[in-house]
């Protein structure tokens, strides 16, 4: 593959949308460049669980027809997108990851895919994931992290991320239910963006939880991930952001001054990986540089976020999965049926106490939205751990992600709030390492301002990793 | 919440107690998942101790009210 073609499959949908609209690129030449790329890498990498090669041809070649017509659609129009294979697609094989119905063929598309195909955007493949965005999979064995194939590439939305990450999409789709879109995003070195609960609508999604389930973003910037969310929200009142805006906020010298950022702290686990505090402190450098006025603060309510996430997701998911789970349950992975066993048991008033103490937590949130503008912190208090497993070890300490994460990123989905993952920087092990930006309901357009400024910034998110075009050459493609 | 935050020095919940509780959930569970199911509700029902004091008055779960602007 020429140097040319890998930077086309790299290159940003600001950047490479605007070729299309241009016709100094073809949607077709992209498409098909992509595949290529999938053709050869994804035996290796495992981004994808299905691929649809010749429908995508099929409307890289309906865009370009548009495109010499005049019909422009945006700046989604002819880009290959990725969608988590727990997002249905008419047509296409969606199998959760899971061997409980692997050959369903839905007819009819999820609203973020019909808000895509709307938008231009080729649909190439449905992405791995963990099953049902709950635990590993029996079925799929998880995709590489690009970075370091010995690592972990997270989940559950991991084929999501590693297919961005490895030049296989330009953007992609996940779910994202504690988590599962930013825990990956931060593994695999790409931008995550879980948005408000119910901005995106999440018909079509296959449920892990109601009560928590948001569509997320992937993309390699900040301006990217806002062309996404744009092209798939449900209009909010002053909640659309655009490139354009993102672009000239980032020109100015100081595009953060007067804005006060609260740092995150008060979690269980915290201030124990060395590289991770390297990073955090010097994108506080950065920040404090482009003007903003950045505090420790206590998190409220951070450390019940664990209990709280398990009362509610654990039963939600039995419930949906009650008939599958009573009568099949040997199919499922051990880890699935672990959880689904005692979701099925927890009590009502657990579950219900539970989602009241959600409004607890959403009232404490909207206070300290009143004195800070956004929180910053990590995603994850370590770097990325072994692939494979849940664990990572820092000195003598054994981190389980399962414990963590529901603080680190679940507390987002038990309030709502949005909140984005962007590269931060990298650990000793050359895995990066997420940068997470939190805000105000419906307040996209001011995390994705912050974290636009700060690529300006930086160059963390231009870095490209060393897989899959550094597989050997005799396993490329096997 | 790391696991080890429930552990007590007794069991509340025993594999019977759970048995009964996933018999009337429609399950039929070996000794094996009853074990792992018992230890489990067993944590949680001791990590739910974690909000006890938090008063919750006032604060209702998600209610469909059927308004128009209610449908979430």
């Amino acid at each position: 593959m020429s140097g040319a073609d890998r930077d086309l499959a790299f290159a940003p949908v600001s950047v490479v949308g605007e070729q299309i609209r241009r016709r100094e690129v073809s949607p077709v030449e992209l498409v098909q460049c992509v595949l290529e790329r999938i053709e050869r890498f994804d035996g290796q990498m495992r981004a994808y669980i299905s691929v649809i090669a010749e429908t995508a041809v099929e409307e890289a070649r309906r865009a370009e027809r548009e495109l010499g017509e005049g019909r422009y659609r945006g700046p989604l129009h002819g880009i290959p997108i990725a969608v988590k294979d727990n997002i249905i697609a008419r047509g296409t094989r969606t199998t959760c990851a899971s061997l409980i119905e692997p050959d369903w063929l839905p007819d009819e598309d999820a609203a973020v895919v019909a808000k895509l195909r709307t938008a231009g955007a080729v649909l190439v493949g449905k992405a791995n994931l963990f099953e049902y965005a709950f635990s590993m999979s029996p079925a799929f064995p998880p995709p590489l992290n690009p970075w370091n194939a010995a690592k972990s590439s997270s989940g559950s939305s991991s084929g999501s991320a590693v297919a961005v990450a490895s030049g296989m999409a330009q953007a992609s789709i996940g779910s994202d239910t504690g988590g599962s879109g930013r825990q990956p995003a931060t593994a695999n070195g790409v931008v995550g963006l879980k948005p408000t609960f119910g901005r995106i609508d999440a018909t079509g999604v296959v449920p892990l939880s109601w009560s928590l389930d948001t569509v997320s973003i992937f993309g390699r910037t900040s301006l990217d991930a806002s062309i996404m969310l744009d092209a798939t929200s449900d209009a909010q009142p002053g909640a659309t952001t655009t490139a354009t805006d993102l672009a000239s906020a980032g020109k100015r010298d100081r595009p953060l001054a007067s804005r006060r950022i609260a740092l995150a702290v008060g979690y269980s686990v915290e201030g124990i990986d060395p590289d991770v505090e390297a990073a955090i402190a010097g994108a506080l450098d950065v920040l404090r540089r482009l003007g903003a006025i950045v505090e420790e603060v206590q998190l409220p309510h951070v450390r019940a976020a664990g209990l709280i996430q398990r009362a509610i997701m654990l039963p939600e998911a039995a419930a949906f999965h009650h008939e599958a789970h009573r009568s099949s349950a040997d199919r499922f992975g051990e880890a699935a049926v672990t959880r689904l066993d005692l979701g099925g048991v927890i009590p009502a008033t657990a579950y219900l106490r539970a989602q009241q103490f959600r409004e607890v937590m959403v009232g404490e949130y909207r206070q300290l939205f009143t004195r800070y503008d956004a929180i910053v912190g990590p995603a994850n208090p370590t770097r990325v751990g072994p692939a494979g497993e849940w664990s990572t070890t820092v000195g003598d300490r054994v981190i389980d992600l399962r414990d963590v994460a529901p603080e680190y990123t679940g507390l987002h989905n038990l309030t709502g709030m949005p909140a984005i993952v962007i590269p931060g920087g990298f650990s000793t092990e050359g895995t990066p390492i997420g940068l997470q930006i939190a805000g105000p309901w419906w307040e996209e357009a001011r995390i994705l301002g912050i974290a636009h400024a700060f690529e300006q910034a930086t160059d963390w998110h231009r870095q490209r990793p060393p897989l899959p075009d550094g597989l050997p050459e005799q396993v490329a493609g096997a | 919440m790391a696991d080890d935050e429930a552990e007590g020095p007794e069991a509340r919940v025993t594999t019977e107690d759970a048995r009964v509780l996933a018999e009337l959930s429609g399950l039929d569970l070996s000794p094996a998942r009853l074990e792992v199911l018992a230890a489990g509700l067993d944590r949680f029902i001791r990590g739910m101790s974690l909000i006890d004091g938090v008063d919750l008055t006032g604060h209702r779960p998600p209610v469909r009210t059927f308004r128009e602007d209610d449908s979430r």
